[in-house]
């Protein structure tokens, strides 16, 4: 009887093959060969950076794709890729926001972790770290108004990435650093984006996805290109690639953090960004193309032309416009007044966009952040500037 | 202690509103449903005095409130409307006939005209008989081609100038949602167009349909129904379990149990985008060659499908026969 010939990875035809990428077969080797070789792609030919000593700012999270990719870019810097070894003369630099302060405040069982071994070590990049509660004057004020935030609908975790968005700007932009890399893989791309649209943020579905993207700084009009080499890979490809490199240190990953005590009568636990990455994952293992055919859509999409293009200081953004009042108010009296009262007595109101008014809506002392009181001087001086 | 309605202080609430969670009252609740209605008619033209109205009646909750806050609005606010009930029968047994004898009864509660079409009369196929012929793949595109002709064909006997949906803004954000996920980028910015068919390209134009429901919560809409005690049907259809809709019908649940306003949030992402640029390809509007009604194509879908349908019939009694 003739034996069946075991099957083979794809590329090398000589391995055992132990994933499938792309409906292909490969082995272990194979697979690390193609990771480096996507990642080295994307900086160079979607990424764009091409010139010698170009400076990359690295955000380093401690999440499983931010690990990933200041690994990824430790290789290449360093010319240490298990297979090809071309070097890529950038000058790359690691950011790291520590929120353990606000982390201790919110979450019980939280651990502080310490990531300087891995990234001098294992990664020997230079770094910073940046206590995320240091751009405030008074560090307190932050607690205080993540507590009076809503802890349904992700207000709090939002607010969060508000500050650290600003603080990541800043850093580049006084450091000389024009692009920014963040880590998020496509799955995870797919999933914000869905995350945005359901907080009425319908104009990144433009910027939100895309490899590079333009964005200029409002305070002195400096240009940022916004980064995301790893679009091209999904959950499955980081996680078995950080499986593969099991002789690194990693440090154990931080998983999704949530800002409220006691949600759990609420689908995912009343995160908005969990319940779209738990569809978003659900849908990708039925349909292996959700992913990239949403990730094509957002490219291909166009956005109406803008009346005015003004930011909104808080998550600097374009405002977008309000096409019918039935998107902001309801005609039952309830919001109306407070609206009105909003509007005509507070400084930053008609300033704020439509989805960060969603995020403050439910809060406690409305007029302090629409005043924006007790924020941090950066912030309140964008405001000034912004018309 | 007592709970007061947030919007009068006056009355006692007796129930949250899903659209703000506010507590509010029966008289304020039924007062910013209609509103809201309102507001949306008005807003966005809708209507022009003397026009004849198709309400695309299916004896279900959103046809039936539609009905009745139409015909309440046009009195109140005089807009002026003729107003007629257009029905269409899929042929599902157990399913379409039971739910024809509710908008029966609408007829008679509102005096309208009631006109219904049958998928039989029309293509010469029921529902059921799609399904013992296709299976229950893909029997939701046969369905929703068919009735979208079928509610032009009746328009158009009826001679009317415009068709109203029940879409509710449940149905535009899972449309939205849909349409992204499957890559459709054609039909991405119009998922929640509350006029369509009335750009007339190329000279072509279908009738329009209005969806006044466009800024209104399923869960209103059944509130609304309930506590005006309104008879409707509420079965699900029969064919539908597998359709695809059904996983972004549970996140939209999902979303607004974390968030109420996550339904209006997404109209207003949708409402950001534009039709797609001129590089890319665009399907030119035609008519027909065989029926003579709007298509993209030479043959129209409905033509397609009505056509395979037919191929498949014949192969079987070829079968039979031999």
């Amino acid at each position: 009887m003739q034996q069946k010939e075991p099957k083979l990875c794809k590329k090398c035809k000589t391995n055992k093959p132990s994933i499938i990428i792309q409906k292909d077969p490969v082995c272990q080797e194979c697979f690390i060969g193609y990771v480096e070789h996507m990642f080295k792609m994307s900086l160079r030919l979607k990424c764009n950076i091409t010139q010698k000593n170009e400076k990359l700012l690295i955000c380093f999270s401690g999440g499983q794709n931010s690990t990933a990719l200041v690994k990824m870019t430790s290789d290449v810097v360093y010319s240490t890729c298990a297979h090809n070894k071309s070097k890529m003369f950038i000058q790359a630099h690691v950011l790291y926001i520590n929120e353990s302060f606000i982390m201790k405040e919110f979450i019980q069982e939280y651990q502080p972790q310490d990531y300087i071994p891995f990234l001098t070590n294992e990664c020997k990049l230079p770094f910073q770290t940046i206590d995320i509660q240091s751009i405030y004057p008074d560090p307190y004020v932050l607690l205080q108004q993540l507590h009076n935030l809503s802890e349904f609908g992700s207000s709090r975790e939002d607010f969060v990435r508000l500050i650290k968005l600003h603080i990541i700007y800043d850093y580049a932009i006084k450091n000389g650093f024009q692009n920014i890399c963040f880590g998020q893989n496509g799955q995870r791309l797919a999933a914000d984006l869905f995350s945005q649209l359901s907080k009425g943020r319908g104009l990144s579905l433009q910027s939100a996805t895309k490899y590079n993207y333009s964005f200029v700084y409002p305070i002195n009009q400096n240009k940022l290109q916004i980064l995301h080499p790893l679009k091209d890979l999904l959950n499955k490809d980081i996680l078995y690639y950080l499986r593969l490199k099991s002789n690194i240190n990693f440090p154990n990953f931080i998983l999704g953090q949530h800002l409220s005590h006691a949600v759990k009568n609420k689908p995912a636990n009343g995160n908005i960004d969990h319940l779209l990455e738990q569809f978003i994952d659900k849908l990708q293992e039925g349909f292996p193309s959700t992913t990239f055919t949403v990730l094509s859509s957002a490219d291909k999409i166009t956005l109406k032309p803008l009346l005015q293009q003004n930011y909104c200081p808080l998550c600097l953004e374009i405002r977008d416009q309000v096409y019918n009042r039935l998107e902001v108010e309801t005609l039952d009296n309830s919001n109306q007044q407070l609206i009105n009262h909003l509007r005509n007595n507070t400084k930053y109101y008609n300033k704020i966009c439509f989805t960060c008014n969603r995020m403050l809506q439910s809060a406690r002392e409305l007029e302090k952040f629409y005043n924006l009181q007790g924020f941090p001087p950066l912030i309140i001086q964008l405001a000034d500037l912004i018309q | 202690m007592v709970k007061y309605c947030q919007s009068c202080n006056i009355q006692k609430a007796f129930m949250m509103r899903p659209k703000t969670g506010n507590l509010i009252c029966q008289n304020c609740f039924f007062k910013a449903f209609e509103d809201e209605i309102h507001h949306t008619i008005i807003s966005n033209q809708m209507f022009k005095p003397g026009e004849k109205i198709a309400i695309a009646a299916s004896g279900g909750k959103d046809s039936t409130v539609l009905v009745h806050v139409i015909t309440l609005l046009n009195k109140k606010y005089n807009y002026g409307l003729h107003l007629y009930l257009l029905s269409i029968d899929e042929g599902i047994k157990g399913y379409r006939d039971d739910s024809l004898e509710t908008v029966k009864q609408n007829q008679i509660t509102y005096e309208l005209d009631l006109k219904i079409l049958s998928y039989k009369e029309l293509f010469n196929w029921s529902m059921d008989e799609v399904v013992a012929q296709i299976g229950l793949n893909n029997n939701c595109t046969y369905c929703g081609v068919f009735r979208r002709q079928a509610l032009d064909r009746g328009a158009i006997q009826l001679g009317v100038d415009k068709i109203i949906t029940g879409h509710n803004a449940d149905d535009m954000a899972e449309t939205f949602l849909m349409n992204l996920l499957r890559g459709d980028i054609f039909r991405l910015p119009k998922s929640t167009a509350i006029i369509t068919g009335d750009d007339g390209d190329n000279g072509i134009a279908t009738l329009p349909r209005c969806k006044p429901f466009k800024y209104t919560y399923e869960k209103e809409i059944v509130m609304y129904a309930h506590y005006k005690k309104l008879i409707y049907f509420s079965t699900e259809c029969t064919y539908s379990p597998n359709a695809f809709r059904g996983h972004v019908r549970e996140l939209i649940k999902n979303l607004e149990a974390i968030r109420p306003s996550a339904v209006i949030d997404l109209i207003h992402s949708c409402e950001q985008l534009d039709a797609p640029n001129q590089n890319q390809k665009l399907p030119q509007k035609q008519l027909c060659q065989k029926c003579n009604l709007l298509s993209s194509n030479k043959i129209c879908k409905a033509c397609t499908l009505l056509e395979s349908l037919n191929q498949g019939r014949a192969k079987q009694i070829l079968q039979i026969q031999e």
